[in-house]
C-alpha cells in the first residue's frame, strides 16, 4: 500500500500519455463522455416524461444559478443552508465515528463483548433512522434531533465495517506478530487496528453517504437557521422542482467532494 | 436448464398480476355508469371533517350523501396525505381525482409544476390560530422567538406575516420554523418554541392541554380568509361532469348538515358531528369542540373568496413564491385572469345557490 502510492504519482496521467505518443487522455476522456452521455440522457428523458416534475438541464441550471446568487423566500442564502446542513452532518457523523470505530474494534477483537452488543445492534439496526424521529423531537429537540438522526444513519454502517475488518485480519499475521512476541495492547493497536483500516474506512465512506442521506429527512423536523433539506422541502412544497434538482445537485456535489476528503485521508493516512 | 426458464416465467406471470394490479387501482373503476371517485384528504384535518360526514350513513338520514347522489367514492392510493403540496403530487401521478386540501398548496403546485387541477367548491374558511407560550404576554413579546408555522408555503405563514405587519413587527427579528402540526405542541411544552400558528384541531389541542393560548385567530389576523378547497382534476371532470356534479351535490348536503349541526349544540346531529371528528382526528370531544368554534364550513364560491384568492396568488408572487413567468407560462395573464380560469364556479352554479 505504500508503495503504490508513490509508484502512481510519480508518473502522471500526462507524462505517460506523452510517452504512448496520444494527445488525449482516455481516462478523461472516459468521464466526459460519461457526463456528456447522463445530460442526453437527462435531456431525453424530460422529452419523454414531459412534466415539470422532472425538469432539463437548462432549467435546473437557472435555478441553481438563482438558489446560488439570490436569497430564497424563507430567507436564507444558498450559503446559509449549506452551512447548517454540513454543520449537523458534521456533528452527528463525528459522534458517530467517536463512538462506532472504538466501540467496533473492540468488539471485533472481544468476542464476549461482541456477544453482549450484538444482540442491541442487530434489533436496533433495521429501525429506520427516521422512525425515531418522534423521539428525537421530544427527548432532544432543537438541534440536536436532527443531529441525532444523522448520527443513527451513520453509525450502524461504521460500526458493522469495523468489527468486521478486525475479524477478517488475516489469522497468519497475528500469528507472525505474536511469534515476534507481539502481545496484548500492543498487538491490538500496532498490528489489528492497522489491518482493519481497509474495512474502517470503507464504514467510514459508507456513514458519511448515509449521513447525507439522513440530513433531508432530519431537517424537516423543524430545526432553526436554514439547512438543505429544509429548503428541498420548501421548494417542493411549493412545485418548484427546478429549485428541488438544483438543491439535490449541491447535496450531490457536496457529498462528492466529501468522499474525495475522506478517500484522500485514507490515501494519506495509508502511505503515512 | 427447464428449471430455471419455469423459475424465470413464474416470476414474469407474479410481476404481471402485480402491474395488473396496479394498473387496475390506478383506473377509476366504473359500475354500470357510475364512476367512482378516488378522494384526496388530509390525515387528521379537521378542516376535511366533510368527507367522512358524506361518507357516513347517520348523517345523510340512513344513506349516506355520497350515495343518495349516486357518487361511489373511495380513498385515493396512500390518502389521507400529510400535506396539500403531497395531494397535489398525487394529482400529478394521477392517483386522485377529488381531492379536499388548502388554496395554497392548489394554486403553488398548479402555477409551478403544471399540475392539471382547478377549484370547484370551498370547503371551509378561517381556522387555524397563532398559539403562544406562557412567556408570551403581549406580541412584542414574539421578538427574539422562534414561531413555528406548518410550511412557509402554507396560509399560516402568510397569516404571520400579516400578524406581524398589523403589530409592527419586524418579521426578520422572528425566526420562523417550518414544522408538522402534530409537533408544535410538544416543542411548544418544551419551550423550544415560542409560539406555533396551525390549523385546527392542533391549536384547540394545546389550549385544552394548557400548554399555550391564543394570541390571535386567524380570522382576527385576516377575516374571513381562504382555507381548503375542493379541487378536481381537470381531465377527470371533462370526462365525467356529471360525476363532479353529483360529487358537490353531496359535499354541499354535507356541509350545510355541518352548519345545522353547529348551529345546535344540543342536537343529536351535534353530538354525531362531535363522535365523527373524534375518530377522524384521534382528539378527544372537548378538544374538537373547541376547534369547531374557530371553523366556519362552507362551499360556495363567493364573492369574498374570489377577492381573496385574487390577493392571496398576487402576495404569493410578490414574496417570490410563484415566479411571475410562471403565469403567463401557464397560460394567463395577470392574477385576475388567473382566478377567473382556474377557479371554475360553472359546476356549482349549475346545481343553484348552495
Amino acid at each position: 500500500m505504500k508503495l503504490l502510492v508513490p509508484a502512481l504519482s510519480e508518473q502522471p496521467p500526462s507524462a505517460a500519455r506523452l510517452e504512448q505518443g496520444r494527445w488525449y487522455d482516455s481516462r478523461q476522456l472516459l468521464l466526459a463522455a460519461s457526463a456528456l452521455s447522463f445530460f442526453v440522457l437527462w435531456q431525453l428523458a424530460v422529452l419523454i416524461v414531459n412534466s415539470p416534475y422532472l425538469p432539463g438541464p437548462a432549467s435546473v441550471g437557472r435555478a441553481l444559478v438563482e438558489a446560488l446568487t439570490q436569497r430564497d423566500f424563507i430567507g436564507f442564502t444558498m450559503g446559509q443552508h449549506v452551512f447548517s446542513s454540513l454543520t449537523r452532518i458534521l456533528y452527528g457523523y463525528l459522534l458517530a465515528v467517536v463512538i462506532a470505530v472504538p466501540l467496533g474494534l473492540l468488539a471485533g477483537w472481544f468476542k464476549p463483548l461482541e456477544t453482549l452488543v450484538s444482540p442491541w445492534i442487530e434489533m436496533t439496526r433495521p429501525i429506520p433512522p427516521l422512525a425515531w424521529i418522534p423521539f428525537a423531537i421530544v427527548f432532544f429537540g432543537s438541534p440536536f434531533d436532527a443531529i441525532f438522526i444523522v448520527f443513527l444513519a451513520s453509525y450502524f454502517p461504521i460500526f458493522l465495517n469495523t468489527t468486521t475488518g478486525v475479524k477478517s485480519v488475516d489469522s497468519l499475521l497475528v500469528d507472525a506478530a505474536r511469534t515476534l512476541g507481539a502481545r496484548g495492547f500492543f498487538l491490538f493497536w500496532r498490528v489489528i487496528v492497522p489491518a482493519s483500516f481497509g474495512h474502517i474506512s470503507a464504514g467510514l465512506r459508507l456513514g458519511l453517504g448515509y449521513a447525507w442521506m439522513s440530513i433531508v429527512a432530519a431537517e424537516i423536523l423543524g430545526v432553526k437557521g436554514g439547512g438543505l433539506g429544509i429548503y428541498l422541502w420548501t421548494m417542493h412544497e411549493v412545485g418548484r422542482f427546478d429549485a428541488v434538482f438544483a438543491g439535490m445537485v449541491i447535496i450531490g456535489v457536496l457529498g462528492l467532494l466529501l468522499t474525495r476528503g475522506v478517500n484522500f485521508w485514507r490515501v494519506a493516512a495509508s502511505a503515512g | 436448464m427447464y428449471r430455471r426458464i419455469n423459475s424465470c416465467l413464474s416470476l414474469l406471470a407474479v410481476l404481471s398480476v402485480l402491474l395488473t394490479g396496479c394498473a387496475s387501482a390506478a383506473q377509476p373503476p366504473k359500475t354500470d355508469g357510475t364512476v367512482s371517485v378516488r378522494v384526496g384528504y388530509l390525515l387528521a384535518d379537521l378542516h376535511h371533517i366533510g368527507y367522512l360526514v358524506a361518507s357516513d350513513p347517520e348523517a345523510g338520514g340512513g344513506v349516506s350523501f355520497y350515495e343518495q347522489n349516486g357518487v361511489i367514492v373511495q380513498d385515493a392510493l396512500g390518502a389521507p396525505y400529510a400535506n396539500g403540496g403531497v395531494v397535489m403530487d398525487h394529482f400529478a401521478s394521477g392517483d386522485v381525482d377529488i381531492a379536499f386540501l388548502g388554496a395554497p398548496p392548489a394554486i403553488t403546485k398548479h402555477l409551478n409544476a403544471g399540475v392539471n387541477t382547478e377549484i370547484v367548491a370551498q370547503v371551509n374558511t378561517i381556522g387555524s390560530a397563532l398559539v403562544v407560550g406562557p412567556d408570551i404576554q403581549k406580541p412584542e413579546d414574539l421578538l427574539g422567538k422562534t414561531v413555528a408555522v406548518p410550511g412557509h408555503a402554507a396560509i399560516q405563514f402568510f397569516l404571520l406575516l400579516n400578524f406581524a405587519q398589523q403589530h409592527s413587527l419586524d418579521i426578520g427579528q422572528i425566526t420562523v420554523v417550518d414544522m408538522p402540526p402534530p409537533d408544535m405542541r410538544v416543542k411548544l411544552e418544551s419551550g423550544e418554541i415560542s409560539g406555533f400558528l396551525a390549523w385546527e384541531p392542533w391549536p384547540s389541542d394545546a389550549i385544552v392541554a394548557g400548554a399555550g393560548k391564543v394570541m390571535a385567530t386567524s380570522t382576527d389576523i385576516w377575516p374571513n380568509h381562504l382555507d381548503c378547497v375542493l379541487a378536481v382534476d381537470r381531465t377527470f371532470a371533462e370526462e365525467n361532469p356529471e360525476a363532479v356534479r353529483q360529487f358537490l351535490k353531496a359535499h354541499i348536503a354535507a356541509t350545510a348538515w355541518m352548519q345545522d349541526a353547529l348551529a345546535d349544540p344540543d342536537s343529536k346531529e351535534y353530538k354525531h358531528l362531535v363522535d365523527l371528528a373524534e375518530t377522524f382526528t384521534q382528539r378527544d370531544a372537548v378538544v374538537v369542540e373547541e376547534a369547531f368554534n374557530n371553523i366556519a364550513y362552507q362551499s360556495a364560491l363567493d364573492t369574498d373568496f374570489l377577492d381573496s384568492i385574487r390577493t392571496y396568488t398576487s402576495k404569493l408572487i410578490e414574496f417570490g413564491l410563484i415566479p411571475q413567468e410562471k403565469l403567463s407560462e401557464r397560460g394567463y395573464t395577470d392574477p385576475n385572469d388567473f382566478v377567473g380560469k382556474y377557479v371554475n364556479v360553472t359546476f356549482i352554479e349549475g346545481l343553484g345557490t348552495p
